[in-house]
């Protein structure tokens, strides 16, 4: 019998998505979201995530199969919240309107917690959002997504635009979340956010998944080696990365016996990664031949 | 979904209905004037005598035109849902329709309803709504305009050429308001719509210059012309423009269901 750690919040099997014009956003992508936890979706610029995202919600069409809660997306998208990377709301209404609106369109919606949510960020309440920050409006969408009673929530790039304070406390917020039982999709590319709230990670770079795992993991699996920039590695290392920068060689690796050989080479420096080195390592080294 | 479109679409219902209440007063008061006018250009035998006969022909007409102007009812169905308000009824459709979905694409807020709403129930949602503003506008002010007429004191009344009229122009402006609709969804931003429209408004007209394509142009049919001038509806036609209608909106569901947002 599965337990409930092991249920599938979201599954993504073969996704590909080719848009107008030729650009081949994602390639084959394979991945799952367990239901209770937060999953990051990290990647640079261009790297895929906001197209996969937009794939999750059925805003674009694509090859391969989604399925949220083991359901189309169209069956279970009352109980799916988002927050988009653009944050555009409609900027002739103040929150306290766009409040209203929610609770009108929005069958799961609870204007309250939405007025706490805005009155925790400082929100005015009568002012129109046209003449609102950037991070205002942030604050205003997680704001009207947060006061969703959902079981999954999306958020694309969900602290673009806060200043340090307001970050930490979303990132708070989304913490609590999954302690409420909820699950949480995240994208970012800003790494010590995701390494602060994320249990599991899945890296995407030019259209693939590059990793996908517990970030406890890495510190536990993975290991990188830094060596003399004229080492010759053999043709069959099993390595996750490697790359060359001015210095030295630098190899990324949870393989025990490769792991056991780089460490006898000389001069060899072995370092646990965190999450920022794993990530710049995997990125940076995946053309090494 | 109903409330938040009409709230969208509160300024423009404003104006419009500001534009119509306006040229319905500059008709009324405006009616002895024209009346005046009218019977300055009656010419008599005496003075035809010397004319080309062309220019005799066009008086004579002129002559016919200004006694039949003098009749109320005359009046009201040429001036006012021939002329006027018939007129504007494509510009209308226009306006009100071309932001309903290429705003919420230009703006990027189309995410937040594709987020929590299925795409029919969005699609339906706000077709509907607008169909509804247009229609209701467009009534209010076909009877608001021989009512007012008649409080006015002039002679006329509610008949079945009236009548006529009135659905041939809520079936023509039903498809104008479809047309439109279709461009809104077609496109992401809000000035392609609206060229688009334009275009076909002031298009339109031209496919009267060659006879086999008269057909295409749906102008006379709102205006009413056959019904004024034959006293006859124009059923057919109305048939076609329906089902037409009816096909468009088919197609921009259908498109909106596909689009890439």
């Amino acid at each position: 019998m599965e337990t409930t750690k092991e249920k599938k919040a979201l599954t993504i099997k073969g996704l590909d998505k080719v848009y107008k014009g030729g650009v081949h956003a994602v390639k084959g992508v394979d991945f799952s979201v367990d239901e209770g936890e937060v999953h990051a979706l990290l990647g640079p610029n261009g790297a895929g995530k906001t197209t996969t995202i937009k794939s999750v919600l059925g805003f674009i069409n694509y090859k391969g199969d989604i399925k949220v809660f083991n359901e189309e997306i169209d069956v279970v998208r009352a109980n799916v919240a988002f927050v988009p990377e653009d944050k555009s709301f409609y900027e002739f209404m103040s929150p306290q309107a766009a409040i209203k609106v929610c609770h009108r369109i929005i069958e799961q919606f609870e204007p309250n917690t939405a007025f706490d949510f805005m009155r925790r960020f400082n929100l005015p309440m009568k002012k129109k959002i046209k003449g609102f920050s950037h991070g205002m409006k942030t604050a205003l969408y997680l704001s009207l997504c947060l006061a969703q009673k959902s079981s999954l929530y999306i958020f694309d790039e969900p602290t673009w635009g806060l200043d340090p304070i307001r970050r930490d406390d979303v990132l708070e917020i989304i913490r609590n979340l999954v302690i409420d039982g909820k699950t949480v999709l995240y994208t970012s590319h800003i790494i010590s956010e995701v390494e602060k709230i994320a249990d599991r990670i899945s890296i995407m770079f030019d259209g693939q998944i590059l990793f996908s795992g517990y970030t406890d993991d890495i510190k536990a699996n993975y290991r990188v080696y830094y060596m003399p920039l004229d080492h010759q590695l053999p043709e069959q290392i099993n390595c996750l990365s490697a790359k060359k920068d001015r210095e030295k060689l630098i190899v990324l690796t949870d393989d025990k016996q490769t792991m056991q050989t780089l460490r006898e080479v000389a001069e060899t420096e072995e370092v646990v990664p965190n999450l920022e080195l794993f990530f710049q390592t995997l990125l940076r080294g995946k053309n090494y031949v | 979904m109903f409330n938040k479109t009409m709230m969208e679409m509160k300024f423009r219902i404003i104006i419009f209905a500001l534009f119509f209440v306006l040229m319905l007063v500059v008709l009324i008061v405006t009616r002895p004037v024209i009346d005046e006018v009218m019977s300055q250009m009656s010419i008599d035998n005496e003075q035809l005598k010397d004319l080309p006969d062309f220019f005799k022909d066009m008086l004579a007409e002129t002559a016919q035109i200004s006694k039949m102007l003098e009749d109320d009812q005359f009046f009201l169905l040429s001036q006012w849902y021939s002329k006027n308000f018939g007129q504007f009824l494509p510009l209308f459709a226009l306006i009100m329709s071309f932001t309903i979905f290429a705003r919420e694409a230009d703006k990027g807020t189309i995410y937040f309803l594709l987020a929590k709403k299925n795409r029919p129930a969005l699609f339906w949602s706000k077709t509907i709504t607008g169909y509804f503003v247009v229609i209701v506008m467009m009534l209010i002010f076909s009877l608001t305009a021989p009512i007012a007429m008649m409080l006015s004191g002039y002679t006329v009344a509610f008949t079945p050429q009236l009548f006529a009229i009135i659905v041939q122009q809520l079936i023509g402006v039903t498809f104008f308001y479809s047309l439109f609709l279709l461009f809104s969804i077609l496109f992401n931003d809000q000035i392609k719509p609206v060229l688009a429209g334009i275009i076909v408004i002031v298009g339109l007209p031209f496919l009267s210059l060659f006879e086999s394509l008269k057909w295409l142009n749906p102008y006379p049919y709102i205006l009413g012309t056959q019904v004024i001038n034959r006293g006859t509806f124009d059923g057919l036609y109305t048939l076609g423009l329906i089902v037409i209608t009816v096909a468009i909106t088919w197609i921009g569901l259908e498109v909106f269901k596909k689009k890439e947002f």
